[in-house]
């Protein structure tokens, strides 16, 4: 498997040129899809956090103390109270209805309750149909309540003759102080863009590359007497630097359009992009090698593309998979890239940054040696019926 | 040729001479729905990685420890004595929680100070931050109120009266519908639905660029004949896929099933349509199948994501907004929810209504578009125009 420069550089010339002037649909799909995708989920995820929660207040107490906590969800920016109802019937509707998806329900007698030392329960509903709510309500309200009754504890023990810091000690002993290291707002754009980002890398990747040896197979006597392996390494090398150039420009938009963090360092991202790049751009080149014709060169990597992205652990993670769902993230070299990157955007270091690059070379090298096995292998088969039909 | 033997054509088509429809049709999203049915087969996040740094080592902080290590939620994976040792493990990601629990914490809890606990958790996953920050209250809080009512009762009272001194307002939840806040409910049912709407563009956009490329072979058939005739069996294998879809979810997987089966089929039916048609217009704009596919993969991510299905349409802002009115799928995947987990959804007929509007018109341009061109083609003069 010999490789000269002079073809290699003729077979980089002729890919470059198909790429640009031939089918310019190669580079519009290469560049233009991650960034189209990084805009796109830049604006969807612009708010950050789930906010303005349409809320439904069931105050069944009219006092003052009920006021008090009815202030508290109205001031916190997660909850928009939409609407004050008068009965169970009419928030069972309003909840039955989706115009509120949080019911906040204040018993009778709340604040007699409090006074004469009974412990009162205020009773949250939620509408747990789509969890970003869910997680949005559990994460706030716990601490709305929380707070709210450690004042109220505060004061009933104050009447005990405590002093005020004391008693409030006494309520709350142990507080909970939380930490939520390198994503601390808790900003989905920060959780989600850089990996959506990937996976429109990736997408464009398998879209634009389907062309690279299928369309070969069809004027199979271009490229007589120049070795496989040669016409590979020409055609990979086109698609390598653009996919590195999108996904150079994709993490930059990132940070100037959307402030996502970026904390490590990019020589680190390089390395992680080039590798993944490497590696997608060979399960393309592996799709077209074996695929019967273009068609089926660009429908097949949908078996790999469609689960890959969510498979990853970049959103549920690897350790809350089962084995199947392990077995099955761990061949797919998304896998090995999403999560890296996202490290070291938002931690500044990711663990597995060299294990991970290692990997990926490895998998694309093998997957690039079995490509040019079927490729050289068909080329030969159809170089020998060419020469049949012109004997 | 009427519209019945150009149906019955077509489902020789599928079924027979280019099976690859079949298998969109019908494949595609079941496939998925047993691919992500087995990835959030465990429903919620157990066993997080967990370490803990006791600096007190008294009874009552390993009660705490005790306390976390009883949920299910946390898998202690050290107990470690130094600080540097705690964010090495968090550096290296063994673990992705750690909690502290500082000197003295008894004795200030008994004395009266308060103690605080300090959990840390690697934000990075927000699935994995979310569900260490809410459990971490709920034990806490737990913990604090126990050992709060102990010190009140040392002044005095009787033990209920110290409870409800301590915990004068307690935080009841009902939480409906998706009461265990599974990842399964909440997520598979869309990305089924996803799947399907993937499936009908593919085979309806393999039938209309076979069509397009062959336009001569039906040239004295009208064109509704030939467009009512081709879509009609993609419409309903689409109804049928979404059916076999839905049992899938139930039977294989619990999904619940609480709407009534008219309004799914309604709606079902309505989206089949819909995406048919859409899918027939993509074909006549696209000249070959690799363009088709191209673009039609390139439109499911977007068309997912604002669906409003995981990221809510109330959280986006006014663009956002209007594009993702755009999607058919904004009607659907949500409303598909809404009735199998709760039973019901407000914009019902609402979303019906649209998705048949939008599929009307879109047929109606596909029909036009299937007349133009052919008269263009019919036309001695014209060359067919040939993509690679």
């Amino acid at each position: 498997m010999a490789v000269s420069k002079m073809q290699l550089r003729d077979v980089i010339k002729y890919e470059l040129s198909y790429m640009f002037r031939q089918n310019p649909k190669v580079v519009l799909i290469l560049l233009g899809l991650p960034i189209l995708y990084t805009i796109l989920f830049g604006f969807v995820y612009n708010a950050n956090i789930v906010k303005n929660i349409p809320t439904l207040i069931y105050d069944q107490d009219q006092t003052p103390a009920s006021f008090a906590l009815i202030r508290s969800f109205a001031d916190s920016e997660r909850y928009t109270i939409v609407a004050q109802v008068t009965s169970q019937e009419d928030m069972e509707q309003n909840l039955y209805q989706g115009d509120a998806l949080v019911a906040v329900v204040i018993p009778p007698k709340f604040a007699q309750d409090i006074k004469l030392g009974k412990s009162s329960q205020v009773m949250i509903t939620i509408n747990t149909t789509n969890l970003m709510f869910s997680n949005a309500i559990l994460g706030s309200v716990q601490e709305i309540i929380q707070t709210f009754a450690a004042g109220i504890g505060q004061k009933s023990l104050e009447g005990l003759s405590q002093l005020p810091s004391q008693a409030l000690a006494s309520v709350a002993p142990i507080r909970l102080a939380v930490r939520v290291l390198h994503n601390p707002t808790f900003s989905y754009s920060n959780f989600m863009l850089a990996g959506l980002g990937v996976n429109g890398l990736q997408l464009a990747i398998m879209l634009a590359i389907c062309y690279i040896l299928a369309r070969e197979y069809t004027r199979i006597s271009h490229w007589r007497g120049i070795s496989a392996s040669t016409i590979m390494l020409g055609k990979l090398l086109p698609y390598w630097l653009l996919s590195m150039i999108s996904f150079a420009i994709c993490l930059f938009m990132n940070f100037i359009l959307f402030a996502v963090p970026f904390r490590g360092d990019i020589a680190s991202l390089l390395l992680i992009g080039s590798a993944f790049t490497f590696a997608i751009i060979n399960v393309g080149i592996l799709f077209s090698a074996i695929a019967p014709n273009i068609v089926y060169a660009v429908q097949l990597p949908m078996l790999y593309i469609m689960p890959a992205y969510l498979f990853s652990g970049y959103s549920w993670p690897l350790l809350a998979m089962n084995d199947f769902s392990q077995k099955l993230s761990a061949i797919l070299p998304i896998t090995y890239a999403a999560d890296t990157i996202r490290d070291i955007l938002l931690a500044g270091n990711a663990p597995s940054l060299f294990v991970n690059t290692t990997l990926l070379f490895i998998f694309g090298s093998v997957l690039f040696f079995l490509s040019a096995l079927i490729f050289s292998l068909r080329r030969k088969k159809l170089l020998h019926t060419d020469q049949e039909a012109m004997l | 040729m009427n519209w019945w033997d150009i149906l019955n054509r077509e489902l020789r088509q599928i079924f027979i001479q280019d099976p690859r429809r079949f298998i969109y049709l019908f494949g595609a999203c079941a496939v998925y729905i047993l691919l992500f049915g087995l990835l959030y087969g465990t429903h919620v996040l157990s066993a997080v990685p967990l370490v803990v740094y006791d600096e007190d080592q008294t009874s009552l902080s390993r009660s705490l420890v005790q306390a976390f290590e009883d949920s299910e939620r946390y898998h202690i994976v050290a107990y470690v004595t130094s600080q540097e040792e705690m964010e090495e493990y968090l550096h290296t990601q063994k673990a992705l929680t750690t909690i502290t629990i500082p000197r003295n914490f008894s004795r200030d809890t008994k004395t009266g100070h308060s103690a605080s606990v300090l959990v840390e958790v690697n934000g990075t996953n927000l699935i994995i931050a979310n569900s260490v920050l809410s459990s971490a209250q709920e034990i806490i809080q737990a913990f604090s109120n126990n050992a709060g009512s102990k010190l009140v009762e040392s002044t005095g009272q009787m033990p209920d009266q110290a409870l409800h001194k301590v915990a004068p307002v307690t935080l009841g939840l009902r939480v409906l519908y998706n009461s265990t806040l599974s990842y399964l409910d909440f997520f598979v049912l869309g990305l089924a639905m996803a799947a399907l709407q993937q499936g009908i563009l593919l085979a309806v956009g393999a039938s209309m660029i076979s069509e397009y490329q062959n336009i001569q072979e039906l040239r004295d058939v009208p064109a509704l004949h030939i467009i009512v005739g081709k879509l009609l069996p993609y419409w309903f294998c689409g109804t049928l896929s979404f059916i076999m879809a839905l049992t899938i979810s139930t039977l294989a997987f619990d999904i619940p099933f609480k709407g009534d089966f008219a309004s799914l089929l309604a709606l079902g039916t309505a989206f089949s349509f819909t995406i048919t048609a859409f899918a027939s217009v993509l074909g006549a704009i696209c000249l070959d199948e690799v363009s088709f596919t191209q673009f039609s993969l390139a439109y499911a991510v977007p068309a997912f994501i604002f669906s409003g299905y995981t990221w809510p349409q109330h959280s986006m802002d006014t663009l956002s907004l209007a594009i993702s009115y755009i999607f058919p799928l904004t009607y659907f995947a949500d409303t598909v929810r809404a009735l199998m987990v709760s039973g019901h959804a407000s914009t019902l007929q609402q979303n019906i209504l649209i998705l048949l509007i939008i599929g009307t018109i879109l047929l109606a341009i596909s029909t036009l578009v299937y007349i133009n061109r052919r008269k263009h083609l019919s036309d001695p003069h014209h060359t067919c125009p040939h993509h690679l």
